[in-house]
């Protein structure tokens, strides 16, 4: 027991004492010679002539250090150093103890040195992409590369976005072939053609305006691997339920200079690939505020449009030819010259049963139809551009044309009877637009020029004939034939400037235009045989003068999170008119007006509030002018006979959002609120077939638009999910004149929409949305109608490889007691190590063969089943040259 | 009369997109506060793998180190340079000509944080812009403690000592030299008895070397922009960085993306899956 006393007694005395013979402190105080204590001092203790740290201390602002030291030897190195003051080295015991210093400043000038030689591009690979590191082994084109690089993203109709928002330039080696419309290249253009992708931040396309125009867009340009590049892209696609084909040959030689590319492409499967020739890049430089619309048409000819949210590829039934031609010379004097022209042939085909349902008053008139319809678009366009752009001066003239064919046919029948429409809306145009930029002293000035011509004769002829007793005097007829021709003239020009002080910008704008048109329209009626004109009251023949003078003022203030702007058009309007039929010529001029207000405010971090006012004053747009009758389709005649109406419309909004990044919360409510007044109202009288005849009648008509929208997301860690949640309420109300009644009538609309998303692995994810639509239609308060739709969307994508991909997509909506399912499949294939790649799509499984969806205008609702795409099979070879 | 209803359909559409776009770029000429001076200045070659799964892919940028009297300031160098040259520009009233010159791709930047170290005392400011806001926070310095090792080494022309520390879910290897008797070094580290002039993670995901350091005659001001910050946590900050990678479908599909693209941001977003802390 003693022994084991002992034994404890001495290990207990070891365990207190052993380190005390070794741990050591050294502890105190450094202060400099006028007794201040000094900071950041490195007290380093060396084992003694080993050069080894063994410890440390760094005095703190009190001057104070304590260093703890476990060392065997009798004596210690210790170093004071810094860079402020003088450097002691001492020997010292190994034992606690105090140790106060007073150092002397001592300043080492610590020279410019460089370890080591690992300069780091500054441009660095940070901004300039090479396509190497990221090209994966399913990418083909350049488009597929784009789509992975950090910041870069691609939009499914291939405009490309960098930092969410849209580029503004499209280069390869610096120059802009394709015009904005670069879709037709970067999606044809082989990644390996490409050593880097670099992005112009912050990019002003016109070099002059380097110094005064902001640009909060970003341009991209493609670097070649090789100076000259021939290369390009092909597709050979073929499936069966009939025989599809897919077809696209796109060469191209791109260079430093020169540059071409030509493209054939063909198919029947669906895809619209006149897509790629959409103007992705708006010219803002030639934006001419009152220029009138770029097509003419007359007549509204098969109504094919889309108003839900249903992929067109689903419902599409085409067969369609596109050819494009793009070509770029640099010419000398920094001088470059650049054609593109385009020609596209397109056929469509389209079933589709439309139930629209007429509320009035007193009556409902419920009318149900049945429509095909053959449509053929047949366009060749061209633009011719010369353009200097230095950072002395910019020019930029630019030559256009269009020739557009149009012939639709529709069949449309009802219970009673069928009719055949024929439209053929043909128009021609030619523009040059001539924009320049310079320096007088030290403001900047700009000079706009537009010229434009254009003509459309246009045709309508519907069999058997409508609207008998406003035509024929009640007696059925065989053929109504249409025509009209509206030949138009603008030319615009104006002067700009900029003037820009501390927070403050100001911009004025001052320009004259000049519009001329004529339009002739005459209805004729009869048999296969003969035809004779339906009278004067179906017959328009006048010219119209539009001479408008305006400025544009606009200011503008910022400063930290707050932005304040004003903008105030002023524009002296004359517009006058010559009938060629009936009454002498009119003439009105006023004086409009359109001033803009906008304030926006962030702050404490999350927080951000906007407001906005716009007034807006307007003249009618001549083109919708029709002194006597129109026929604009089977279904609706027109006569708009009031000289110059004036509108004048109220825009207001306001909306706050919540954004906190720490807890994933994002929440934003927004309202807006539109009040527009017309000094006319459009009359229409609704015939027993669903026809209707328009009349303008002098009476001033006030319509009110709410709309109010909540959405909110929240991300879950714990659940790797994130939840949103949108919802909105939009209501119309106005008056309506139908049938000899003044009526209210009002469409309200909300939605529901809840949806979840979550992803598992970097291999799988999924999503699944439900949304809920109702539709109400009131006239006079009376409920009339109210249409729910209840969609519920399912989509997994799964990666198996890196150079697979599969992806699921499930749809069901319920309607009417009836439920719809379409089902798509999509499994896709890179052959290792080749240029090959195989797709394999399986579309609408189902076999599903209607679409529904609603929408309602004034007192109507439509319900259109629109037939799809039956379930097909394609299978498609990718390959690059 | 459809048309004329389309015409105002898209008119109100138009309108709402208009104002919902009005979001404004934050420009460089705001106040600040000078916490210190600084005449010297020490570039950082950083090194980095952004995607575990990809591990052969290493980005790279230069980070500088602004050392004052008490405070330093560790923030991206080409970050710097486009605040200060900003600022400059702004303040000339040019900064158009600035941000749309032909210079400022060289300012392209991964990383907007900024480190301040002992300021407030004892302690470092992180401080950086996450969409929609800007944070910072501060932990003292004492969160990272360095253990010595016996291993010298020769860096450049330096002899370097080794120090470990545990700090942000990684095991980091320090190697600092007594020559350069500054008791800073890159991102949050600092305490070390000299220069830290190598820092690495022991997976080397991460790695830091001093390329050169740089003396002016003139100080420089070490500035906090008073950017009204949101003062939060670092958990709350990595929760939220951590929270922004996660959801990027959420964010992409509230920026209006389409569902290709929310795809494509989900693809590359997991490729940054690897942050130097967590």
């Amino acid at each position: 027991m003693a022994k084991w006393k002992l034994f404890f007694g001495i290990l207990i005395l070891f365990t207190i004492h052993l380190p005390s013979f070794s741990q050591i402190v050294i502890s105190g105080r450094i202060t400099d010679s006028t007794h201040q204590p000094v900071q950041d001092i490195n007290v380093l203790i060396y084992q003694k002539h080993s050069g080894i740290i063994k410890a440390f201390s760094i005095s703190d602002a009190n001057g104070r250090y304590s260093i703890s030291v476990d060392l065997s030897s009798d004596s210690l190195d210790l170093l004071l150093s810094s860079i402020h003051y003088e450097r002691i080295k001492l020997t010292i015991p190994n034992q606690s103890r105090q140790l106060d210093f007073v150092l002397k400043h001592d300043t080492k000038l610590l020279e410019t040195i460089t370890v080591k030689a690992k300069p780091i591009d500054q441009r660095g690979d940070t901004l300039s992409y090479l396509v190497e590191l990221f090209k994966g082994r399913e990418d083909q084109t350049i488009e597929d590369v784009l789509k992975k690089l950090p910041g870069i993203e691609v939009e499914e109709s291939g405009k490309i976005l960098y930092q969410g928002l849209p580029i503004n330039k499209f280069y390869v080696e610096g120059l802009d072939l394709a015009d904005g419309r670069y879709a037709v290249i970067s999606s044809n253009l082989p990644h390996e053609a490409i050593s880097t992708v670099e992005v112009f931040e912050k990019h002003q396309p016109v070099r002059i305006l380097e110094d005064v125009v902001y640009s909060p867009q970003a341009a991209l340009n493609l670097r070649l691997k090789k100076k000259v590049a021939y290369t390009g892209s092909g597709k050979v696609g073929s499936g069966i339920e009939p025989l599809l084909w897919d077809i696209n040959f796109t060469p191209m030689l791109l260079t430093t200079g020169l540059q071409f590319l030509a493209s054939y492409q063909t198919n029947n499967t669906g895809d619209d690939v006149s897509k790629q020739l959409q103007q992705l890049i708006q010219d803002d430089r030639a934006v001419f505020p009152l220029r009138p619309s770029e097509t003419i048409q007359l007549f509204d000819g098969s109504d094919n449009a889309q108003y839900g949210a249903i992929d067109p590829k689903r419902t599409l039934n085409n067969q369609i030819h596109l050819a494009n031609l793009n070509i770029l010379v640099p010419l000398k004097k920094d001088l470059q010259w650049r054609a593109n022209i385009y020609f596209v042939d397109d056929i469509r085909k389209n079933q589709s049963l439309k139930e629209h349902t007429f509320y009035l008053p007193d009556d409902t008139i419920n009318l149900k139809e049945n429509s095909y319809s053959k449509q053929n678009h047949r366009y060749l366009e061209g633009s011719f551009d010369l353009n200097r752009n230095t950072a002395r001066n910019y020019l930029r003239n630019k030559t256009r044309f269009t020739l557009h064919q149009e012939a639709l046919h529709d069949r449309i029948s009802n219970a009673n009877d069928t009719v055949n429409q024929f439209t053929s809306i043909p128009f021609n145009s030619f523009s040059n637009a001539l924009n320049s930029i310079f320096k007088a002293r030290k403001t900047l000035i700009e000079v706009q020029s537009l010229l434009q011509y254009d003509k459309g004769p246009q045709e309508l002829l519907v069999s058997p004939g409508r609207f008998e007793t406003l035509i024929n005097d009640g007696i059925p007829y065989a053929i109504a034939l249409q025509t009209a021709t509206l030949e138009r003239f603008f030319a615009d020009h104006y002067l700009g400037s900029t003037f820009r002080r501390k927070r403050w910008d100001l911009s004025l704008r001052a320009g004259f235009s000049m519009r001329i048109q004529s339009l002739r329209t005459n209805l004729s009626r009869g048999d296969d045989l003969s035809l004779t004109e339906a009278g004067a009251s179906f017959k328009n023949h006048f010219e119209v003068r539009q001479y408008q003078i305006y400025l544009i003022p606009a200011l503008q203030y910022k400063h930290k999170g707050f932005r304040f702007s004003l903008d105030w058009p002023f524009n002296r309007q004359q517009l006058q008119l010559t009938e060629m039929v009936n009454t002498p010529s009119q003439t009105s001029i006023k004086l409009l007006q359109a001033p803009k207000f906008s304030l926006n405010y962030s702050f404490s971090g999350f927080w951000e509030v906007s407001a906005s006012w716009y007034y807006l004053e307007r003249m009618s747009d001549p083109d919708y002018f029709y002194a006597s009758y129109i026929l604009k389709n089977y279904r609706e005649i027109i006569k708009t006979d009031v000289f110059m109406q004036h509108s004048n419309q109220h825009l207001a909004s306001a909306s706050i959002s919540y954004r906190d990044a720490i807890t994933a919360f994002f929440n934003s409510f927004s309202y807006f609120f539109s009040q527009r007044q017309m000094d006319i109202t459009y009359e229409t009288q609704l015939q027993n077939d669903g026809s209707f005849v328009v009349a303008a009648r002098q009476m001033p008509n006030t319509t009110f638009t709410h709309h109010l929208q909540l959405r909110s997301s929240k991300y879950v860690h714990a659940l790797k999910s994130s939840f949103s949640f949108n919802t909105s309420f939009m209501k119309h109300q106005g008056k309506t004149l139908a049938n000899n009644e003044l009526f209210d009538a009002a469409t309200m609309q909300y939605s529901l929409s809840p949806e979840i998303y979550y992803q598992t692995t970097a291999w799988l994810n999924f999503n699944y949305k439900m949304q809920l639509n109702v539709m109400r239609s009131t006239i006079n308060g009376d409920l009339r109608n109210q249409t729910r739709i209840n969609k519920h969307f399912f989509s997994v994508n799964v990666f198996p490889k890196n150079n697979q991909m599969l992806n699921l997509n499930l749809e069901y909506f319920k309607y009417r007691q009836n439920g719809y399912n379409f089902v798509d499949l999509m499994y896709r294939y890179k052959l290792p190590k080749s240029r090959f790649n195989i797709e394999v799509r399986w579309n609408n499984i189902m076999n599903s063969d209607v679409f529904i969806e609603n929408y309602g205008y004034q007192f109507t609702v439509v319900s259109h089943s629109q037939s799809l795409r039956p379930s097909q099979f394609l299978l498609s070879l990718k390959f690059t040259f | 009369m459809q048309k004329h209803i389309t015409i105002k359909i898209v008119t109100v559409v138009y309108f709402v997109l208009i104002i919902s776009f009005h979001s404004f770029a934050q420009f460089f000429d705001i106040p600040t506060t000078v916490l210190d001076r600084a005449n010297l200045k020490i570039t950082y070659a950083m090194a980095w793998k952004q995607d575990t799964n990809n591990l052969e892919y290493t980005r790279r940028e230069e980070m500088i180190l602004l050392v004052g009297k008490k405070i330093s300031m560790f923030q991206s160098k080409n970050f710097y340079q486009f605040c200060s040259i900003g600022r400059k520009a702004e303040q000339e009233g040019r900064l158009d000509g600035f941000l749309n010159g032909p210079e400022i791709g060289n300012f392209k930047t991964r990383y907007t944080y900024a480190i301040y170290k002992n300021y407030p005392a004892g302690s470092y400011t992180y401080t950086d812009k996450m969409m929609p806001g800007f944070f910072k926070y501060d932990e003292p310095f004492d969160v990272i403690n360095w253990k010595l090792s016996n291993q010298v080494d020769t860096i450049g022309a330096y002899v370097a000592h080794c120090a470990f520390a545990d700090y942000g879910g990684r095991h980091w290897v320090a190697w600092y030299t007594t020559d350069i008797p500054l008791n800073d070094g890159p991102y949050k580290f600092r305490g070390l008895p000299g220069l830290i002039i190598r820092l690495y993670d022991d997976q080397k995901h991460y790695s830091f070397d001093m390329v050169k350091m740089e003396r002016f005659d003139e100080s420089t001001p070490i500035e906090l922009p008073d950017r009204g910050w949101v003062h939060t946590t670092r958990s709350n900050f990595l929760r939220a960085e951590e929270n922004f990678r996660l959801d990027i479908i959420g964010r992409a599909k509230s920026a209006g993306a389409s569902s290709e693209t929310q795809q494509a941001a989900v693809r590359n977003m997991m490729k940054k899956n690897n942050p130097i802390e967590f």
